[in-house]
């Protein structure tokens, strides 16, 4: 992973002081901000192996986090889970994405990993039921907040007490450019400013409360590579603006409220 | 405010050739008071595209005011809801994209007023009265000599004869001044947003040309050279006058209005000498609480005109020029006292305790106003050999 990720240099240093430590770290965001890649990146800054743990998708916890069973010969064992796998794999950087989206059955299975016991139990299996996780294996989480996230849920306090919280916030147009010039060449990040001048527009404007999303890190870069073949126009009507309600009913709805700022940024003319 | 509801004939024509570009493919078929209210609710957030980073308001007054205008002291910009209701949608964004740049780019109201007030009083100080004993009495000193106070004037209560006539001056001043600040920020519109202003000049120039090709706007008046000197600074017109007077277009472009003030004083000083003094001996200093001396402008060639459309045009040119310029505009302005006594003292020759009055030449007057090179220079005489006089010249450097 690229150490070109934009963030403030302190506020990394600081998680990757922690990690070694031993802490772990819960980093919080909107969506498309960069808080997956961010955790790649830290991986890659402490020379550890990223396991991604996709927490939303935990609602059978038991079977997702800790392992099924299989048939075999006529008898049933049990397999364990990438989780369990990680967990007891030295020097591996476990990266709990979309905590948020986990279930009450999740938080229980990961409180005991997560504490000074730093073991689990598994009843499944069949020889000895602790599992104890690896003196070296860290643990990083990601998490939606705010209001935008219906189906997230705010996270148990006490879940919320094994982790040291940091916020990432969306990254400036400037960033963005930087970021850009710097992952692909300043002719990309020239070609793409336009749609930088929304990204940064659509935040202000949803900082004001006057539109009701905002347009995503992820958002942006996914469109870069259309920026070479398709017209400014075409990515904002058939990719940009379809992330923005257009109530058909009514001029006045998020997306109109963006094409007017597309026009007098040139993209209509 | 008194709520009035105005709904649009279904026979209005609508005109949003431009807004439908990027309407996502829609197209406004009616103009119900919903989709009225849903345009100018989209319309407002041009002053987060403009102006992103100031607080401004704007209203959609549907009554009370007949022009669209901007006050720069309240950051607020009033856009009358005629034009909206007339269906010229393109025209309005126009309006509201044209009132944003003065708060983008213009001075503040009151510190216009404060430095054309003084200019105004140094004009009026090189007019002269006849007085019944013969004597001659500048228009200045005829104003202070009747309960004139510069600060009723910047609070915009002016009280009596004295002030409402120095606001009538000040108005058709201020009016001319806009025209050139309207020239400016118009040119200095960002490109992609120009189309809408450049719409709106064009749908107004149609309706001014024939009738400057007829002559009605030849003479040398005020308020006829605030339309030419519009026209020509935009390109719609080559007058000649115009471009001797104060045709550096990009001397405009580069000044801000504090610099360019002066110029424009210097340059049509005798349009203006002749429109104080045309109210003054019309004494036409006694103002109608409704009746803008535009307005009366506008009266008298629509009067003059057989063509309804002329008048529509001129309304719309009223827009341009007497927004900047509302009636509450120096609400909450500060006296500037230092400024004026500067002026005064620096553009008129003065009587002190006694001294004899040394009157400028009008000729001389204009080189100090442009050139700003002349000394003030203390004289002590002694004219008939038992007295001594002590009075100012000026000399040119």
């Amino acid at each position: 992973m690229s150490s070109n990720f934009v963030i403030d240099k302190t506020k990394k240093e600081i998680m990757s002081t922690l990690i070694k430590g031993g802490k772990s770290c819960l980093i919080t965001g909107a969506t498309g901000a960069g808080k997956t890649t961010f955790c790649y990146s830290l991986a890659d800054e402490l020379k550890m192996n990223p396991v991604v743990i996709n927490c939303g998708s935990t609602q059978d916890a038991r079977t997702s986090l800790l392992g099924y069973f299989t048939l075999e010969d006529g008898n049933t064992k049990f397999q364990q889970s990438d989780f369990l796998s990680a967990i007891q794999k030295p020097n591996t950087l476990i990266i709990l994405d979309e905590l948020s989206r986990a279930s009450d059955d999740a938080y229980n299975i990961i409180f005991p990993i997560l504490d000074f016991r730093r073991n689990i139990r598994v009843d499944e299996m069949a020889e000895g039921h602790e599992i104890e996780v690896d003196s070296s294996v860290r643990f990083v989480a990601t998490a939606n907040v705010g209001i935008e996230y219906s189906a997230t849920r705010s996270i148990d306090r006490a879940l919320q007490d094994r982790f040291m919280i940091f916020n990432l916030p969306y990254m400036t147009k400037r960033e963005m450019k930087k970021y850009i010039t710097k992952e692909y060449d300043s002719e990309t990040a020239e070609a793409v400013s336009p749609l930088l001048d929304i990204y940064s527009y659509t935040h202000k404007m949803f900082a004001e409360s006057k539109i009701s999303s905002r347009l995503s890190t992820r958002a942006v870069l996914d469109c870069l590579p259309l920026v070479q073949t398709f017209s400014m126009k075409q990515i904002m009507e058939s990719v940009i603006l379809s992330q923005f309600s257009q109530d058909s009913s009514s001029i006045i709805n998020d997306a109109n409220i963006i094409r007017e700022y597309a026009d007098s940024i040139g993209i209509y003319n | 405010m008194k709520e009035t509801f105005f709904t649009p004939s279904e026979d209005t024509v609508i005109d949003a050739e431009l807004m439908e570009t990027w309407l996502g493919g829609s197209k406004i078929h009616s103009l119900n008071p919903k989709t009225l209210y849903d345009i100018q609710l989209l319309l407002s957030h041009y002053k987060d595209i403009i102006v992103p980073m100031t607080d401004v308001k704007v209203e959609y007054p549907t009554e009370g005011f007949d022009t669209a205008c901007a006050s720069v002291d309240k950051g607020i910009i009033y856009i009358p809801t005629y034009t909206l209701n007339e269906g010229k949608i393109d025209d309005t964004i126009g309006l509201v994209i044209h009132e944003l740049n003065h708060i983008k780019m213009s001075e503040k109201e009151s510190v216009l007023v404060k430095i054309s007030g003084g200019f105004v009083m140094k004009i009026l100080d090189s007019i002269f009265i006849k007085r019944d004993d013969g004597k001659y009495d500048s228009i200045k000193e005829t104003l202070f000599a009747n309960g004139f106070n510069f600060q009723n004037i910047i609070d915009g209560k002016a009280s009596n004869k004295s002030e409402q006539f120095f606001s009538e001056c000040l108005k058709g001043v201020m009016m001319l001044l806009n025209a050139v600040e309207d020239v400016r920020i118009d040119h200095l519109c960002a490109p992609n947003v120009k189309k809408y202003i450049d719409k709106l000049d064009v749908n107004g120039s149609k309706n001014f040309i024939p009738h400057y090709e007829q002559g009605e706007l030849d003479e040398n008046k005020l308020m006829n050279i605030v339309f030419r000197l519009l026209y020509h600074h935009k390109g719609f017109i080559k007058d000649d006058y115009i471009d001797n007077q104060f045709g550096e277009l990009p001397f405009i472009l580069k000044s801000a209005p504090k610099e360019y003030i002066p110029i424009v004083f210097g340059a049509f000083q005798s349009e203006i000498e002749e429109y104080c003094k045309s109210l003054f001996d019309n004494n036409n200093f006694n103002p109608t609480d409704d009746a803008s001396t535009m307005d009366s402008f506008i009266q008298q060639i629509s009067e003059s005109s057989a063509e309804e459309s002329f008048d529509k045009s001129l309304g719309e040119e009223k827009q341009y020029c007497s927004d900047n310029f509302s009636d509450d505009m120096f609400e909450e302005s500060e006296f500037d006292k230092t400024l004026v006594e500067e002026v005064e003292t620096t553009y008129s020759a003065e009587v002190e305790n006694g001294t004899k009055l040394l009157v400028v030449p009008r000729s001389m007057k204009a080189s100090i106003d442009i050139f700003n090179n002349v000394d003030v220079v203390d004289c002590h005489e002694n004219f008939n050999g038992s007295e001594v006089t002590a009075y100012k010249t000026l000399l040119i450097g």
